[in-house]
């Protein structure tokens, strides 16, 4: 169950990448949806590939797990390149199958989408693993401070952040919990029609939910019978520290950006 | 047939990069048939060992035997029937019941494993009946039942299946003492009247030692000690690592065993036991 729910995890670990502040690793996150929205042909698609694997690279975490991020997404990703190839008639005509023809103009912009699809679940994994979820939402919430004057309720939409970062392992735990005992009492979804597959499947969803929901409650009871009020005044734990690093690794994706845009 | 682990290492893959191994080259023998404890300071490898004999994680390297069947590493395929024969009781009950009612959360696991309908009714029957669970509760829906409740629930699922060796983890955990020992008693009945093996993981020695057969200390993802559970007593060492504390009826018995010249123990004694002799011995 753990080999398939990798996305939205942290891997603890000392990399430079891990060492950073969170919002640099945002405020990158940012850029890099920037440049791999540039992204259109293959020139600039192997650009973004390159700089990608030296992130990854920089985090020490082997690639297996980034592909483990990858996999659960890889219908959705099949699906979004099969959509291209098939419905657009750009180029020349490379092959016919059935009422079906493949051109290369659809060849490169579905495999061009999958690619971005990919760089980019690639790149949320990096921020992800190397980054504490509390710590993802302290960034976000300094990132959104500013909307507070316009009457945004930032603080509100931190908390709900923060606590939702911070269960998504807790739950993967749950869900496998539930799952295992599921499996030793005979499930199992082994040579089983998909139909089936699909059935048992929402039987395991069904008490991960409600243990969810009854989690939420409980916690919020917590939280509230330790005095924790919205607005209130409160000093943080950690604090966050922008250093010379930081901002060296968000001027780095100026490169990818600007290597993009000339190619593009 | 017995259980036996034949140099078994196991490592956790996904919670960090650097991972120490959960259990290292595990050698083990146990004999079916008996009440056996396994004890140890938390994270010491206990639940995984336990993870290990129904195949729910696979070992990294070593062999597993358990009764007829023999379990290797990965990508071979699980014994038929694993998953029946070697009933698991987790440590978090409330999480292993997830049908709507704990009737039909009963009768899950026979029906999983092939049963007809009229032999997984009976199955569960039997089961809620030697757990003691009446026609209300088995209407209920797990979240309205009390956590003690929930726990008999959960091994009367176990139970239905007709597992050859029951497993469970912390049983006892959350319950007040009463409860400990009403469910020790039931498992170990299980043991004496259906000829099951019980394997139970605690914290609590006072609670299983005059039930358990075996017990087995488990450090850093090897085995310490195994042995009887008086053997136990003089190793401190283990005693003060595993966080176990000595049964007061056994340390009373130990300090009053000089003066009152009392014969050695190869138990450990229960408080009446430990009234009748001291009354013997003063009068």
């Amino acid at each position: 169950m753990k080999h398939k729910l990798m996305l939205g995890r942290y891997i603890e670990g000392q990399s430079l990448l891990h060492r950073l502040d969170p919002r640099s690793k945002l405020a990158g996150m940012l850029c890099f949806i920037a440049a791999v929205f540039l992204i259109n042909s293959y020139v600039t698609l192997f650009i973004g590939l390159v700089f990608t694997l030296i992130i990854i690279v920089l985090t020490k975490i082997p690639l297996s797990y980034y592909i483990r991020a990858i996999k659960p997404l890889i219908f959705l990703i099949a699906f979004i390149t099969l959509f291209h190839i098939f419905f657009h008639t750009e180029g020349a005509r490379m092959l016919k199958v059935g009422v079906f023809s493949i051109y290369s103009g659809g060849l490169e912009k579905g495999l061009v989408a999958a690619g971005r699809m990919t760089l980019f679940i690639a790149f949320a994994s990096v921020l992800s693993f190397t980054t504490q979820p509390d710590r993802i939402a302290n960034a976000l919430g300094s990132f959104l401070r500013p909307l507070k004057r316009l009457g945004v309720p930032v603080e509100r939409l931190t908390l709900m952040l923060s606590l939702s970062l911070r269960f998504i392992p807790t739950i993967f735990e749950e869900a496998e919990r539930i799952w295992k005992a599921q499996v030793s009492r005979g499930f199992s979804l082994a040579d089983q029609p998909l139909k089936e597959k699909a059935k048992r499947t929402i039987a395991l969803l069904v008490p991960v939910t409600s243990s969810a929901f009854r989690r939420a409650e409980s916690l919020a009871d917590a939280m509230e019978a330790r005095s924790y009020r919205l607005g209130a005044s409160r000093s943080q734990y950690r604090q966050m520290l922008w250093k010379r690093s930081d901002t060296l690794f968000v001027l780095s994706f100026t490169l990818p950006i600007c290597l993009i845009t000339l190619f593009n | 047939m017995g259980i036996t682990f034949e140099q078994v290492s196991y490592r956790y893959k996904e919670r960090a990069l650097k991972q120490h191994l959960a259990l290292d080259h595990i050698d083990l023998s146990l004999k079916t048939n008996q009440f056996i404890t396994i004890v140890g300071a938390p994270g010491s490898g206990k639940s995984t060992l336990l993870q290990h004999l129904n195949g729910l994680l696979r070992a990294d390297h070593g062999t597993i035997h358990v009764l007829d069947m023999v379990i290797s590493p990965s990508p071979a395929k699980l014994p038929k029937g694993l998953n029946q024969r070697i009933g698991l009781v987790f440590q978090y009950p409330e999480q292993q019941l997830f049908k709507e009612t704990i009737w039909e959360d009963l009768l899950y696991g026979p029906l999983n494993f092939d049963m007809s309908k009229t032999e997984a009714e009976l199955a569960a029957k039997t089961a809620a009946e030697f757990m003691g669970l009446d026609d209300l509760i088995l209407a209920k829906c797990p979240y309205q039942l009390s956590s003690g409740q929930i726990r008999k629930a959960a091994i009367a699922a176990v139970l239905a299946a007709g597992p050859e060796i029951i497993v469970l983890d912390e049983p006892t955990a959350s319950l007040d003492a009463s409860s400990r020992l009403e469910l020790m008693t039931l498992l170990h009945r299980q043991c004496q009247e259906q000829g099951r093996t019980v394997i139970v993981v605690t914290h609590a020695l006072e609670e299983v030692a005059p039930f358990t057969d075996q017990i087995i200390v488990m450090d850093e993802g090897t085995i310490a000690f195994v042995g009887k559970p008086h053997e136990l007593v003089n190793r401190t060492d283990l005693i003060d690592k595993a966080g176990l504390q000595i049964p007061a009826a056994y340390e009373l018995y130990a300090a009053l065993q000089k003066p009152l010249r009392l014969s050695k123990l190869d138990h450990y004694p229960s408080a009446a036991e430990l009234a009748a002799v001291i009354k013997a011995a003063i009068s």
